[in-house]
C-alpha cells in the first residue's frame, strides 16, 4: 500500500496539463507556420495512409486521414473553399467551427481523433469532419438485466457521454478530461457530481491517472489495474460496467466514474466487495424479491467456493459426516473411480474451466457443439469410462451453475480461480484445510482497499445503517438525499 | 491507513473476545466442574466479576495518565530498566500464544487427523499469524470482525442439543461435591485471559473505552456461560467431570439431514479463534519489542518472533507435557494481568507527584 502510494507520488513529479472539457479558448499560435507545418511532417513521416489536399491559389494545404473523417462533409468543405478567394479566406476561417490549434500537441490529438488540419501560411486550423462511425448502441451481452433499460456503453467516449448526460440533467455532472500514456495519450473522462463526490476521492484518482506512463492501455478494464492499490490480489477492485443506468446510480452514491476512450466500459469508484454483488434488476424488483437475490448471490458464491472442496474433504478425510442412508450411494458411486478424490475433482473442474473458455472463445454455432460435446462427455461418457463419480458431477455443474449467478464477471472468474486452492487444501488436509484457506481469504479481504476505501465496507468496519444498501435491497425512501 | 488510525469501541470488543477466546473453551465445562461443584456454571459470575476489576484497573491507569499509551507512561524509566521486565513478559506472552496453537493442533490431531503431522498444523496457524501481524493493529481489528462473523455461528450451535436438555441433571446443589475453588478457580480464570492485552491499546480506542472493554468481556462471559450451562444440562455430573473435552463430545452431537458428526468443521472453524488468541499475544510481544528495539524493522520483528514461536511449538511432546506448560504460563500471565496495571498506576500516579512537587519548587 504504502509502495503504492510512494510510486504514486514519485510518478506524479511529471506534471500534465489537465484539459477541462469544452474549454476550447483561441490561443495566438506560438509557433510560425512553418515550424508547426515542419513537425507535423517530421512526426508522421512514413505515414502512407495519410491524404493532403492543396490549394496552391489560397496557399493552403490539408492534411487528413481519409478513413477518420467524414467524406460527405469534407467534400462540402471543399467545394466552399473553392469558391472562395485568398481575401476572403482569413475571414472564412474565423468561423468558429475551425479551432485554431496552438501546438503540436494539440494539432497530433485533433488529427488522429478524425479532424483534418489546415495549414495556411501562418497558421493551422483544425476541421472538426469526424466519422461518427462506430457500433450502435445496443443492450449489454455480460450485464444483462431483465426489468430495466437496455442500452449500454459503446466503443465512442462521445456516445457514452451523451448516455450519461441524458440521465443527469444537472449542470452539477462535471467531467475532467485527462491523458494517459506517453505516446497514445488516450483520453479518460472522469465523471462526478459536485457537492455528492468527494474531493478527496478525485484528487486520488487524477493523480494515479496522471501517473500511468504506460502505452498501449487498450480498454477500461485495463487501465483500473494500473491504478488499483493491490496489483497482485486476485480480486477486482475497480467496479467496471458496461451500463450507464449503473454509472449514473453510482454517482449519486457519491462515487467517481471514469470512461476511456475507444472503450465499451466505464469504471466507478471507491466500491466494495458489495458493490459486486448488485445488479440493477435489484432495484427495479420489490424490495422482498430484490433481498432475496442477493441472499442466494451470497449463497451462490459459498457454493462455488466450497461446494467440490466439502465434496473432496468429505470423501477424504470426514466420511463419518455423511449419513448412513447416502452413505452406500456414494461408495457405490466412488468404487469404480481410481483416482483419490482430489485428482478427480481437479480433472473435471479443469474440463469444466476448458468449456467454459472454449465456449466464451468459439462463435455461437460452434459454442453450441461445445455444450453439447462437453455435456456429453462430462456427463455420461466419464462416469461410464471410471474416471469421476456421478455425484462429484452434480458437485461440479452446481458450482459452476452457482459461479455464474455471481452478477459481475470479473469477480465470477477470481472466485472460480480461488476455487482451486480450496480444492487442494481439502485435498490436503480436509475440513481443516478449508478453514485454512477461508481464514487466508478473510484476512485478505478485509486488508484490502479500493481508493483507500475499505474493501468489506461496511462489515468491517462496520456500518449498520449501510447494510440495507449493501447486504440487502431495503426499501426506498421518499426522502431527498443520498442512500 | 495510517499507523494513528482508532478501533471502534465494537472492534475493541471483538478483539477482546477473540483474544479471550480460545482453547480453553472445549474443556471449559469440565474445569469449571472440578472448580466449583455441581451448578458450576454459577461460578462465572464470579470469574467476570474479577475480570472487571482488572479491566477496570487498566481503565484507570489510561484515564489518570490522561489517554496516554503504556509505552507513553513507561518513557520516563531509562530502557535498560525497563528491558528486564518487558523481555520477561513477551516471553510469557510469546509461549502462552505459541502453547494455546499446539494445545490446539494437538488435540486437533489427536481427534480427527492421526496419521497427518503437527508440522502442518503449525504451519496453517503460523502463516495466517504472519499475515496478520505484518499488518497494523486497526488493520488486524478489521480482520478481526469478519473472522468473528465466521466463527460467531458455531454458537447458535447449542440450540441443537435444548431437546437433549434437562433440568434434573444440573441437580438443585450449588457448588457441591469434590470442589478446588482456588487451584480450580485460577484455572477457569485462565480461560478469560487475553483481556490484558487491551493495556496495549485502550488509548486507540476511539471512545467509551471501559464499556467496550466490559462489553468484550461480558460476550465471553455470555458465551463460556451459555456453553457450560448447556453441558451441565446435557451430561451427567460426573460424566462431565470424566470427559476430556466435553465440548467436542457435545459437537459431535449435532447433524442435519445431508450431513452429520460435523464437529471436525466446527473444530476446525474454532482454530481460528485460537489462532486470534495466539496473533494478539504475539502482537503484544511485537509491541514490546518494539519499544525496547526501535530501530528494529517492524517486519523483521515479525519474522523472528513467529519464528521463535514456531521452534518453541516443539518442545512439549505431548498433551500431558503441555499442559504442565500451559498450566504455568497461564499463571504467569495471570500474574501480568494483574501487576502490569498496577505497577502502571503506581508510575503515573508518582509521576503525578513528581510533577506536582517541581512545580512546587
Amino acid at each position: 500500500m504504502r509502495k503504492n502510494r510512494n510510486r504514486f507520488l514519485k510518478d506524479f513529479k511529471l506534471q500534465r496539463s489537465i484539459e477541462i472539457s469544452n474549454a476550447s479558448e483561441k490561443v495566438e499560435p506560438k509557433l510560425a507556420k512553418e515550424g508547426l507545418l515542419q513537425q507535423f511532417k517530421n512526426n508522421f513521416t512514413n505515414s502512407s495512409d495519410l491524404s493532403v489536399t492543396e490549394f496552391p491559389n489560397l496557399t493552403i494545404k490539408i492534411y487528413y486521414f481519409s478513413y477518420l473523417i467524414n467524406k460527405d462533409h469534407y467534400e462540402q468543405f471543399l467545394s466552399k473553399l473553392r469558391c472562395i478567394t485568398i481575401e476572403e479566406l482569413q475571414p472564412f476561417l474565423t468561423h468558429s467551427e475551425f479551432r485554431l490549434l496552438s501546438d503540436f500537441s494539440e494539432l497530433e490529438e485533433a488529427i488522429l481523433s478524425g479532424s483534418a488540419i489546415l495549414f495556411t501560411e501562418q497558421k493551422a486550423y483544425e476541421l472538426p469532419f469526424k466519422e461518427g462511425k462506430g457500433r450502435s448502441i445496443s443492450p449489454s451481452e455480460t450485464e444483462t438485466v431483465i426489468l430495466g433499460a437496455h442500452d449500454s456503453f459503446v466503443e465512442s467516449v462521445d456516445v457514452n457521454l451523451s448516455l450519461i448526460r441524458k440521465r443527469v440533467l444537472s449542470s452539477q455532472l462535471k467531467t475532467i478530461k485527462l491523458h494517459v500514456g506517453n505516446k497514445s495519450k488516450r483520453s479518460v473522462y472522469l465523471l462526478y457530481i459536485e457537492g455528492v463526490a468527494s474531493d478527496k476521492d478525485l484528487e486520488e484518482i487524477k493523480k494515479r491517472i496522471l501517473s500511468i506512463q504506460k502505452d498501449g492501455i487498450t480498454d477500461t478494464n485495463m487501465l483500473v489495474q494500473f491504478i488499483d492499490e493491490y496489483p497482485n490480489s486476485p480480486f477486482p477492485q475497480f467496479y467496471t460496467t458496461e451500463r450507464p443506468d449503473v454509472v449514473v446510480y453510482k454517482l449519486f452514491e457519491g462515487k467517481v466514474a471514469g470512461i476511456m476512450d475507444n472503450s465499451p466500459y466505464a469504471f466507478c469508484t471507491p466500491v466494495s466487495f458489495f458493490d459486486f454483488m448488485e445488479s440493477m434488476d435489484d432495484f427495479s424488483q420489490r424490495w422482498f424479491v430484490g433481498t432475496f437475490i442477493k441472499i442466494i448471490r451470497y449463497i451462490a458464491i459459498l457454493v462455488t467456493l466450497l461446494f467440490t472442496a466439502l465434496y473432496v474433504s468429505v470423501t477424504t478425510y470426514h466420511y463419518e459426516m455423511i449419513p448412513q442412508a447416502l452413505l452406500p450411494t456414494l461408495q457405490e458411486s466412488r468404487s469404480k473411480v481410481p483416482f483419490p478424490p482430489v485428482l478427480e475433482a481437479l480433472f473435471l473442474e479443469f474440463l469444466l474451466e476448458l468449456l467454459r473458455e472454449a465456449g466464451a472463445r468459439l462463435p455461437t454455432k460452434v459454442g453450441q457443439t461445445i455444450g453439447i460435446v462437453g455435456g456429453i462427455v462430462i456427463g455420461q461418457a466419464a462416469v461410464q469410462a471410471g474416471i469421476t463419480s456421478n455425484i462429484l458431477i452434480i458437485v461440479v455443474a452446481a458450482s459452476a451453475i452457482a459461479s455464474f449467478v455471481v452478477p459481475s464477471y470479473l469477480l465470477s472468474g477470481s472466485i472460480r480461480i480461488i476455487r482451486f486452492g480450496f480444492i487442494i487444501l481439502s485435498g490436503f488436509w480436509g475440513n481443516i484445510g478449508i478453514v485454512f484457506g477461508m481464514a487466508i481469504l478473510i484476512i485478505h479481504l478485509s486488508t484490502l482497499t479500493n481508493l483507500n476505501s475499505p474493501y468489506l465496507m461496511p462489515i468491517s468496519p462496520m456500518y449498520p445503517k449501510f447494510f440495507k444498501y449493501t447486504l440487502i435491497r431495503g426499501p426506498f425512501k421518499k426522502k431527498a438525499g443520498r442512500e | 491507513m495510517t499507523m494513528k488510525e482508532k478501533l471502534s469501541p465494537f472492534q475493541a470488543s471483538i478483539l477482546i473476545y477473540l483474544t479471550q477466546s480460545g482453547v480453553t473453551l472445549f474443556y471449559l465445562p469440565r474445569l469449571v466442574a472440578e472448580a466449583f461443584g455441581t451448578n458450576g456454571w454459577i461460578g462465572h459470575f464470579i470469574i467476570y466479576f474479577v475480570v472487571n476489576i482488572n479491566l477496570v484497573l487498566i481503565w484507570l491507569v489510561f484515564k489518570l495518565s490522561k489517554g496516554k499509551s503504556m509505552f507513553e507512561i513507561i518513557a520516563i524509566l531509562p530502557k535498560w530498566m525497563t528491558l528486564p521486565f518487558n523481555f520477561v513478559i513477551a516471553s510469557v506472552w510469546t509461549l502462552l500464544g505459541a502453547m494455546v496453537t499446539v494445545k490446539f493442533s494437538m488435540i486437533l490431531k489427536v481427534l480427527f487427523y492421526n496419521n497427518v503431522s503437527l508440522v502442518y498444523f503449525l504451519s496453517m496457524a503460523y502463516i495466517l499469524s504472519y499475515m496478520l501481524l505484518k499488518k497494523d493493529l486497526y488493520q488486524i481489528a478489521k480482520a478481526t470482525v469478519v473472522l468473528f462473523y465466521f466463527t460467531v455461528w458455531t454458537v447458535f450451535l447449542l440450540a441443537f442439543h435444548l431437546p437433549e436438555f434437562s433440568f434434573i441433571r444440573l441437580t438443585p446443589f450449588i457448588f457441591k461435591g469434590d470442589t478446588d475453588m482456588l487451584n480450580g478457580g485460577v484455572s477457569v480464570f485462565t480461560a478469560f485471559l487475553g483481556y490484558e492485552l487491551s493495556i496495549l491499546y485502550i488509548h486507540r480506542i476511539e471512545r467509551k473505552q471501559l464499556k467496550s472493554l466490559i462489553a468484550g468481556n461480558s460476550l465471553t462471559t455470555v458465551i463460556y456461560l451459555g456453553v457450560t450451562f448447556v453441558c451441565f444440562g446435557f451430561f451427567s455430573f460426573k460424566q462431565l467431570v470424566s470427559e476430556m473435552y466435553p465440548v467436542v463430545t457435545l459437537l459431535g452431537y449435532i447433524s442435519f439431514p445431508v450431513l452429520e458428526r460435523v464437529e471436525s468443521f466446527t473444530f476446525s472453524v474454532f482454530g481460528i479463534k485460537v489462532m486470534l488468541t495466539t496473533v494478539m499475544y504475539l502482537w503484544g510481544t511485537k509491541e514490546l519489542l518494539q519499544y525496547q528495539f526501535k530501530r528494529a524493522k517492524s517486519s523483521y520483528l515479525v519474522t523472528v518472533i513467529i519464528l521463535i514461536s514456531f521452534v518453541v511449538s516443539f518442545i512439549p511432546k505431548v498433551l500431558k507435557d503441555l499442559d504442565e506448560w500451559l498450566k504455568y504460563i497461564s499463571y504467569a500471565c495471570t500474574a501480568v494481568a494483574f501487576l502490569l496495571p498496577i505497577f502502571l498506576l503506581i508510575t503515573v500516579v508518582s509521576t503525578k507527584i513528581m510533577n506536582r512537587e517541581s512545580a512546587n519548587e
